[in-house]
């Protein structure tokens, strides 16, 4: 079986449920630690994944959980240095953070035009004013792996970001 | 009645009644004795109050005649068993030591620190003092290679020998040396020392080169500062060696010592040998490096822990040994000293010789009691000035003398003729310079084009300085605003037949400065999409990099970029921001 180590920037607006989302992914708290000063949050997870042709492939996932933005704000450009993709992550219950979606979607190709993403439409819980159809029109992009919707507190769809994106980072 | 007790009725009469109300007492207290407890219960009421009035009445006697009797009964108890008496005591010792403590920190800590902190002073000034010991010992009397190797080492960098032997005396601890992959911060090899073990390297990993990155880019953002070379966290450190795409981290107990430094260096030196290639181009696919191979190159550095002190050795038994090795030292540092003045002569010779004015004279150096004497002839004071301006660059640790002499130059033709050519050479090292030149009966005419008309102004006057040229006429037509640009309609980026004229000068000039390189910049006009203006100015620099291609040039000379905006100063105007745009740079410029 093949091993990887592959990492994983998870960005979006303060309070959006970036560290949620990799807390619940990850589980084991005792393998994350925040460096508030510096502003990123970083976790790991081992999963072993397959493909459709049974091929294997155990991969050591770094997740950065960089301290949220807003309007206006960059995301320090060298923690996406050496990145393989991007979580993009936007809250159902706040329409803003809908509207700072295409500046985070920037920020991903003046990195790197091909780098994969996904974006995760989190609280999906809560009665959802971002839909899916009104972030529909992101998948002209061809690096955009997918939309999902997902809970980090009712663990809904949570695993499915993760694989999916780390999939593509791997095959 | 008998006449005994008659007679003493007759007697006592009514005391006879008192007589046995007395003896019944006596009885009673007899009895009392036989039962202590009863007596005790009796008396200690009244024990109170006899002891209250003693000490009110005369406290000084009542105190000694207590003490006295405490001592008494403690040294009794003392000659039978000290446990009891330390049993009974010890707790209510501690207790009230404690609520002491506890309430009255800083006076117990000021009390406690005369005899605690002294304790701790003569420990630490002790373990120092054995220490300096040990050092001058080592001073005195070692005559080791070691010895001397750190006598010049000391002298190399400026430090004191005792220092640097302070530091090499510090015991280090290797605990875990790891190689990073610095833009991902994924361990690609680590190992640990024996019997220790490191939890989680990947984050270890990943959290340096998160702090790093964060130092290197927001605390040193506007200084002139390398990467980041050292951690310290609890008693211990990291210590960091950085090259282009990965860090050797080396996680230590003890002082980063030069040994340690130099051991890392020649470890990332090693690594880098053999896999610099795969470590740049690493995704995270780990079978892509031989993690075992690599933690083989890390064992120099895990040896150091078991490494001798260097003053082990004794000193010299041998005098003959030990004059060899003075010998040997002297004879090293003459010969590190020579090698030092020859590099630094053949440093101003180069710089002398590198420059377009002075490289036509024949100038030379020579040393003079530890002086560099520049020597040679120039036809004017000008020249002989931008010797210094060309020298003097920097503080150098020798002094220079400037003795070129100024010499009016013969009409020597041939000579002129020369160093005409060679100028005019230089100039055309340009790429965007085409000029040639004639020569005749002391009338020089220089034509062509140049895009660097400053450069041309001062080789004519170095020429037009020439005894042997009568007249100087120059015919050379400025380019240096020439637009050296590829442009391409809205929303496209195919080559088309108008872009070849402009691609193969391009290339013509690239074959005819073989040492040239080229950066191909694609940019797009400034409307909103990013995406699109992304994917055009890319496509737009890829295709005129194959068309090079295509002409002949090889790949590794092409440097290929896109910037989803307008070149500067054309964000106004559509049609000129759809463009690309060619930088050139002289791979010998460079090195120089």
């Amino acid at each position: 079986m093949k091993k990887y180590i592959k990492k994983i920037l998870i960005i979006g607006n303060h309070g959006v449920g970036k560290t949620s989302l990799a807390t619940r992914y990850v589980e084991n708290k005792f393998s994350d630690a925040y460096l508030s000063t510096i502003g990123v949050n970083i976790m790991k997870k081992n999963i072993i994944l397959s493909d459709h042709d049974g091929n294997m492939a155990a991969v050591a996932l770094m997740l950065w959980d960089v301290e949220g933005t807003n309007k206006n704000q960059n995301i320090p450009l060298h923690y996406a240095k050496g990145c393989n993709a991007f979580i993009v992550v936007v809250d159902a219950t706040r329409p803003q953070t809908l509207e700072n979606l295409q500046q985070h979607l920037d920020y991903i190709h003046n990195f790197d035009v091909a780098i994969p993403f996904i974006i995760a439409i989190n609280k999906s819980d809560l009665e959802s004013v971002v839909t899916l159809e009104s972030v529909a029109f992101k998948r002209k992009y061809s690096n955009c792996v997918d939309i999902i919707k997902t809970s980090a507190k009712e663990d809904d769809n949570v695993e499915k970001l993760f694989t999916l994106i780390t999939k593509r980072t791997v095959w | 009645m008998n006449e005994l007790e008659r007679l003493r009725e007759l007697l006592l009469g009514d005391e006879l009644q008192s007589v046995q109300h007395i003896e019944a007492e006596l009885l009673h207290l007899q009895k009392s004795l036989e039962h202590p407890e009863a007596l005790i219960h009796h008396i200690v009421p009244h024990f109170s109050k006899m002891l209250v009035n003693a000490s009110s009445q005369d406290h000084a006697a009542f105190e000694k005649a207590v003490v006295h009797a405490l001592n008494s009964l403690i040294e009794q108890a003392s000659a039978e068993s000290y446990e009891p008496v330390i049993a009974k005591i010890s707790p209510l010792i501690y207790r009230e030591l404690h609520r002491y403590t506890v309430s009255h920190k800083e006076e117990v800590s000021d009390l406690l620190y005369p005899v605690v902190g002294g304790m701790i002073s003569k420990y630490v000034s002790q373990m120092l003092q054995d220490m300096m010991n040990d050092i001058n010992a080592k001073i005195q009397h070692g005559l080791s290679v070691q010895n001397i190797k750190r006598k010049i080492r000391a002298k190399l960098q400026g430090v004191d020998e005792s220092e640097l032997l302070f530091y090499e005396s510090m015991p280090v601890h290797i605990k875990a040396v790891l190689l990073i992959h610095k833009p991902m911060g994924a361990i690609i090899a680590h190992r640990v020392d024996e019997g220790g073990s490191i939890d989680e390297p990947e984050m270890v990993g990943s959290m340096l080169t998160a702090l790093t990155d964060f130092i290197n880019n927001w605390i040193h953002k506007q200084e002139q500062f390398s990467d980041v070379n050292e951690i310290n966290y609890g008693g211990s450190k990291i210590y960091l060696e950085s090259s282009g795409h990965s860090y050797l981290a080396v996680l230590l107990d003890g002082q980063t010592t030069q040994d340690v430094i130099a051991t890392t260096n020649e470890v990332l030196e090693k690594i880098l040998d053999n896999y610099a290639t795969p470590i740049q181009k690493f995704d995270g696919d780990l079978a892509s490096l031989p993690a075992h191979d690599i933690r083989k190159l890390f064992t120099p550095l895990f040896a150091l822990n078991h490494h001798s002190t260097p003053d082990a050795q004794t000193p010299s038994k041998w005098p003959l040994a030990a004059i060899v090795l003075v010998l040997l030292a002297l004879g090293g540092w003459l010969y590190y000293s020579q090698y030092q003045k020859e590099h630094f002569q053949a440093m101003i010779l180069e710089r002398i010789r590198t420059n377009p004015h002075l490289a036509l004279y024949a100038i030379n150096t020579a040393w003079q009691d530890n002086a560099l004497v520049i020597q040679g002839k120039v036809p004017n004071q000008k020249l002989k000035d931008e010797i210094f301006n060309v020298v003097m660059t920097k503080k150098f640790p020798y002094e220079i003398e400037n003795r070129v002499l100024v010499v009016k130059p013969l009409k020597d033709y041939a000579k002129s003729k020369h160093l005409i050519a060679k100028q005019i050479a230089i100039l055309n090292s340009d790429p965007h310079t085409n000029l040639s030149y004639s020569v005749a009966d002391g009338i020089v005419s220089i034509s062509g084009e140049t895009a660097s008309p400053k450069e041309l102004k001062q080789a004519a006057a170095i020429i037009a300085e020439l005894d042997a040229i009568k007249h100087l006429y120059i015919n050379v037509t400025d380019v240096s605003d020439r637009d050296y640009s590829l442009y391409f309609k809205s929303g496209t980026s195919a080559i088309e037949k108008q872009h070849a004229p402009l691609l193969e000068t391009i290339a013509s000039l690239l074959h005819k400065h073989p040492q040239a390189h080229l950066t191909i910049i694609g940019y797009s006009s400034p409307s909103k999409d990013i995406v699109q203006n992304t994917l055009l100015a890319k496509s737009r620099a890829q295709n005129t990099t194959a068309a090079l291609i295509a002409l002949g040039i090889a790949p590794q000379r092409i440097t290929t970029q896109w910037i989803p905006q307008p070149p500067l100063f054309r964000e106004n105007n559509i049609s000129k921001s759809q463009c690309v745009k060619f930088y050139w740079y002289n791979i010998a410029q460079e090195r120089e």
